[in-house]
């Protein structure tokens, strides 16, 4: 258990030494501000283009080629450190068109992870979002985006011998969409409207067992997951832009959309605060 | 190293297609198991309607050619007592669903005490656990779906009345399907008895009892964790072999028992070419016996093989 600790705040904090390098140490070429060429890439179709970077507290990419991206989140790594076991993920965007005005791209990704709760009983999960966006330049300071993603979700849990048993499937499937309106206030400030929704969530699919000898009891459940339909976030917020550092800040109203989980928390979990943050460097 | 234009472009193209094809896949793999797996549930509704509506009209001639087959149901039925097995095993299963339901109606699956007399012990809720605290648990809020139940028969060794004996697989086994409705247990429990060997307790000794067949069981209604089975009037549908003290009788009847009240069966009695076609229903309420059939209601005895109403006999066999 301890060597299994040791080797998770390893990770985290190679993690976090690899972006505050990458902080620190920007070469001279460093390319940030709001030009026509660096764009946003959250919620955006756009991806970095072949050899770039963007070391940031959220997320860390690396462009493959000028049309495919590959990025992981770190939240999953610091947090699943936190709760006994790393949560690899991997996240792959293509931004196959690109001409003109309009910008196009699809990604996938996955996401794997283990909970390790108060009794033992380990939960593992494991994602799979898959998405499409779209971003159009009205003008050079104006651009509107807009996406869909649909995740689906399976994990299993196992518990202390003798107790009840979740494992086998348990299955959601949901859909977010999302548009976000972009208004470059300077080449260092630039306004983003955004608006997220989650139009479809599938009933939780549940295979299970009871703790019973005889009979032997096993369970297949659909659970209701009626409060994350239709939930959705308004959030206005900003992106700095500077020589070496980005800043992406917002708070909006309504659910919470976890980056790199690509799950809902419910607006009522959070007093239906929305928060959006992010400090990345780009080179 | 650089590129040429068309390498970039030919490595873009790959990439394209490399990418819809993982998309493909992965939307394939997503989508394959997002649904219940369960064998569709009988429909037993054709069998309530002909209890509630008998179609035969019934004398004499069909009492004289049912009345053997009547009276052999019944006495099988009653003394295999394989309607009690079966209903036990449904109220095993309801208890150990009510065990995981917390106060407010909600499953909890691995929930585990923490603290106090029952430390590490399973919980649905903290009333479960005195002095401690209940958690660690998933909660379904008012699960549907469907449970799965297999039961090892006991068999007809005497000693499964100890409490630590353990039944063996080779006693046979009750497979049923359940549904779950808001939590409660769905109208319809259906499944198989494969080979299932129990002892029937009687005076002074113990009978050899089995079943082998399908089963079919209608509770009336959608049945709350907390509603005692036992009182409910329970439709069954049984088609197998009930093998009672060495003799087998093949059975493919329906009938309705509460369970308890001990002295009380209702036979559905099929005389028509088609299934269901003409029917009535043949009763037992303690010493007394009785039809219900589309001309009337008449107390009746397979002893004396008559039928008769309040003014009199009405038709003999």
């Amino acid at each position: 258990m301890l060597r299994r600790i040791r080797t998770s705040l390893l990770l985290v904090t190679l993690l976090a030494g690899v972006t505050s390098a990458g902080m620190g140490l920007v070469p001279n070429s460093a390319r940030a501000y709001h030009t026509y060429n660096v764009r946003l890439l959250d919620s955006t179709a756009y991806s970095l283009h072949r050899r770039r970077v963007r070391l940031g507290l959220m997320k860390l990419s690396y462009g493959i080629i000028d049309q495919l991206q590959v990025s992981t989140y770190t939240m999953p790594w610091f947090l699943g450190a936190i709760f006994q076991d790393v949560a690899p993920n991997l996240e792959l965007k293509s931004t196959f068109y690109d001409r003109k005005r309009l910008a196009l791209a699809v990604g996938a990704g996955f996401l794997e992870g283990t909970i390790l709760q108060s009794d033992d009983t380990k939960v593992r999960y494991f994602l799979i979002p898959v998405s499409v966006a779209a971003s159009v330049r009205i003008n050079p300071e104006v651009s509107t985006h807009f996406g869909a993603m649909f995740t689906a979700v399976s994990g299993d849990g196992k518990s202390q011998p003798g107790g009840d048993n979740i494992e086998g499937a348990v299955v959601i499937d949901f859909l977010q969409l999302w548009g976000m309106a972009e208004w470059r206030l300077s080449r260092v400030v630039a306004f983003t409207f955004t608006v997220r929704w989650v139009p479809y969530v599938s009933d939780v699919l549940v295979n299970g067992t009871l703790d019973a000898d005889n009979p032997t009891v096993g369970l297949q459940l659909e659970a209701n997951l009626e409060e994350l339909r239709n939930a959705f976030a308004v959030i206005p917020g900003f992106v700095f832009s500077w020589d070496r550092a980005n800043i992406r800040l917002g708070v909006g109203y309504s659910s919470f959309f976890v980056e790199g989980f690509f799950l809902v928390v419910p607006g009522q979990v959070l007093s239906n605060i929305a928060p959006e943050f992010d400090v990345f460097v780009r080179f | 190293m650089e590129f040429s234009p068309q390498c970039n472009y030919r490595r873009a193209i790959v990439a394209r297609l490399f990418l819809l094809a993982t998309l493909s896949l992965l939307c394939t793999a997503s989508l394959s198991c997002d649904s219940l797996n369960i064998p569709p549930a009988p429909d037993l509704q054709p069998v309530l309607n002909a209890y509630e509506n008998p179609s035969a009209v019934v004398d004499g001639e069909i009492m004289g050619a049912v009345a053997d087959e009547i009276a052999k149901a019944a006495e099988e039925i009653e003394d295999s007592e394989i309607f009690e097995e079966i209903l036990d095993v449904i109220i095993e299963v309801q208890q150990e669903l009510e065990m995981n339901t917390d106060e407010n109606g909600d499953l909890v699956l691995n929930g585990t005490c923490n603290g106090g007399a029952n430390d590490k012990l399973s919980c649905a809720d903290d009333a479960d656990c005195p002095d401690g605290t209940c958690g660690g648990g998933v909660t379904f809020p008012s699960p549907n779906g469907a449970v799965q139940v297999s039961f090892i028969c006991d068999g007809w060794d005497e000693g499964q009345f100890d409490p630590d004996y353990e039944a063996d697989p080779a006693n046979g086994t009750i497979d049923l399907w359940m549904t779950l409705d808001s939590g409660g247990i769905g109208r319809v429990v259906w499944g198989t008895a494969d080979n299932c060997r129990y002892l029937v307790p009687g005076e002074g000794q113990n009978f050899q009892a089995s079943y082998n067949g399908g089963v079919a069981v209608d509770l009336g209604d959608p049945v709350p964790l907390d509603e005692d089975i036992a009182e409910l009037l329970v439709t069954f549908v049984m088609e197998g072999t009930i093998g009672f003290d060495g003799g087998d009788f093949r059975i493919n009847q329906s009938f309705r028992v509460k369970l308890a009240d001990a002295d009380g069966l209702e036979i559905l009695v099929d005389i028509g070419e088609q299934p269901l076609e003409e029917t009535f229903n043949y009763f037992f309420q303690g010493t007394r016996q009785g039809l219900r059939a589309a001309n009337g209601t008449f107390g009746c005895s397979l002893e004396d093989m008559e039928c008769f109403d309040e003014s009199g006999p009405v038709f003999f066999w």
